[in-house]
């Protein structure tokens, strides 16, 4: 590969990237070229040494999302930087993707039956005046704010819960990204 | 050891490196390259990743020929995080080789 289709290649892979952070990385790659160039090495030498700009691509992408991720600790964050890590490897996607999806179904299966909770607790709130001859009123209202204020408390803790496991799922993905080609040995996974 | 190790050897070998002189790119993987077998590529987002953790900095230099090299320098966090990377790599290495060499079998 020459130094034109190596440069066009990256550029292709770090779509999505934005603009300032992608021409410095450019940058990076050009001079690296220009140097070795100088040394008498053909550009096929270099590209060579180089590696795939495919995998090279996604290693930038994987860090820049891995930053976002740090700086706003969002589900969504979470997923875009686990998504760039995965796109490393297969072991991931076979193994790690269905336990991850898994994971979130249940974080958010627990927040809806809290949303629930809160929900059943303005029912019993609502219930206690229909029921007025039959038990005190005041003591169903009573019963139904209990209710809705340990459903409210429970929906922060998951809400946090999730939050935290974000957090867990980021730096996973961050211990992911191969670094060392394959030839190397101490490839990951 | 923790999951970050294996990150954590090509760190401890650019963060070395540098600490001796300050290099740019092509310096730094060609120094790496005599040592351990690696895709040249793969430097440069390590190299980001250590420049946004405040590990090194970069400033531009004009060279003879082509456009102008950008240098990196490690800083002092760097050089502490270096340090603590040497602790933990001679503690590992020392635990392998006493493994390999059958020294704690008599335990």
């Amino acid at each position: 590969m020459n130094k034109r289709a190596f440069l066009q290649q990256l550029r292709k892979g770090l779509k999505g990237i934005p603009k300032d952070d992608l021409e410095d990385i450019l940058y990076d790659y050009t001079e690296h070229i220009d140097s070795a160039l100088e040394t008498g090495k053909s550009e096929e030498e270099i590209t060579g040494d180089l590696g795939s700009p495919k995998r090279i691509a996604k290693q930038h992408r994987a860090e820049f999302y891995f930053r976002q991720a740090d700086k706003k600790g969002t589900t969504g964050s979470a997923f875009k930087a686990i998504l760039a890590g995965i796109g490393l490897s297969f072991f991931s996607i076979v193994f790690v993707l269905p336990l991850v999806i898994s994971l979130y179904a249940v974080l958010i299966s627990i927040f809806l039956s809290f949303i629930a909770v809160a929900v059943a607790g303005l029912v019993v709130v609502v219930a206690g005046f229909f029921l007025f001859p039959l038990i005190p009123a005041l003591a169903g209202v009573f019963i139904g704010i209990g209710v809705t204020c340990l459903g409210i408390l429970l929906t922060i803790g998951t809400l946090w819960l999730i939050k935290i496991v974000s957090l867990g799922m980021v730096s996973y993905g961050k211990a992911n990204i191969g670094i060392i080609k394959k030839s190397g040995g101490i490839e990951n996974e | 050891m923790n999951i970050q190790f294996k990150k954590g050897v090509l760190e401890l070998c650019v963060l070395s490196l540098l600490y001796h002189s300050e290099m740019y790119g092509y310096e730094l993987t060609s120094k790496l390259s005599e040592a351990i077998s690696i895709s040249d590529g793969t430097i440069y987002p390590l190299l980001r990743r250590l420049k946004n953790e405040g590990y090194v900095t970069t400033y531009l230099s004009e060279s003879n020929e082509g456009p102008p090299r950008k240098y990196y320098r490690l800083t002092e966090t760097g050089t502490d995080y270096k340090e603590n990377l040497i602790t933990e790599w001679a503690a590992l290495s020392v635990g392998v080789n006493k493994l390999i060499e059958g020294g704690l079998e008599n335990e």
